[in-house]
């Protein structure tokens, strides 16, 4: 399971960072691949690579502003959430996501 | 970047008197104002206050984060402030710890985004929310932060 994600917050210097740390957290702990790329006042931090959109099998858009670039993840399966959302239970965010696609 | 030249012992305030969203963020204002951090506390709050507008700060775990980026930030800062008593920061649970971020909108130095982003990131650590939450004194919390700081 190969998973991008991409986060972004209306500031963009706490809650970009903060739920990126808490997907790669979660991630972690469930053994899934992420990678995550942050939206925010350091402009885009860990850019996905164009390799990278082509091998994923989920995106999670957990940007509460509109995504730069958004075009690149058209066509993937998608799963729409939120900074705060993943900043509190990553964890379940992430499992949903998985079971989600497996439906 | 140095931690100690955002925070300070002048920044924290581990017994504030209020209890109350907007009094707790003016109150941790006035420590950035007083300590020439801030040209102007109540463009400041503004901002602060639009920014939890947008959607609430509250992390769930008893502690809120405010923050602004904006013209009325002379240079990156954070302040902290604790209550033993119960914070209604919004329609969910209370906080009893509030880290206030501010950082200047012209700022590009990515060092102290850096920081400030790792700050927030700590929040997600358990033992480092404890110690916000638990201890006694200014100077035993800075040195905390600084161990949490130099360990990611």
């Amino acid at each position: 399971m190969k998973i991008i994600a991409v986060t972004a917050c209306p500031v963009g210097m706490a809650h970009t960072y903060m739920a990126a740390a808490a997907l790669k957290k979660a991630a972690g702990k469930l053994g899934v691949e992420i990678k995550v790329e942050t939206q925010g006042s350091m402009g885009i931090g860990d850019r996905i690579t164009e390799a990278e959109i082509a091998a994923a099998d989920l995106f999670i858009n957990a940007a509460d502003v509109a995504l730069i670039e958004g075009e690149r993840f058209e066509g993937l399966p998608t799963y729409e959430t939120s900074g705060s959302k993943v900043i509190r239970k990553a964890e379940k965010i992430l499992k949903e996501a998985i079971d989600e696609l497996n439906e | 970047m140095q931690i100690n030249q955002m925070l300070t012992t002048k920044t924290m305030n581990l017994n504030l008197a209020c209890h109350r969203r907007d009094e707790v963020i003016a109150q941790l204002a006035q420590c950035l104002y007083a300590d020439g951090r801030l040209n102007s506390m109540d463009g400041f709050i503004d901002d602060v206050i639009q920014r939890e507008s947008v959607d609430s700060t509250n992390m769930g775990i008893g502690v809120a984060i405010p923050h602004g980026k904006t013209d009325h930030v002379l240079r990156p800062s954070i302040a902290i402030g604790r209550s033993a008593h119960p914070i209604q920061w919004d329609e969910d649970e209370p906080v009893h710890v509030v880290m206030m971020l501010a950082v200047p909108e012209s700022e590009k130095g990515t060092t102290h985004l850096q920081m400030i982003a790792k700050m927030a990131t700590l929040l997600l650590e358990e033992d480092f929310v404890h110690d916000l939450m638990t201890l006694e004194d200014v100077d035993q919390l800075l040195q905390s932060i600084k161990r949490h700081i130099d360990a990611v």
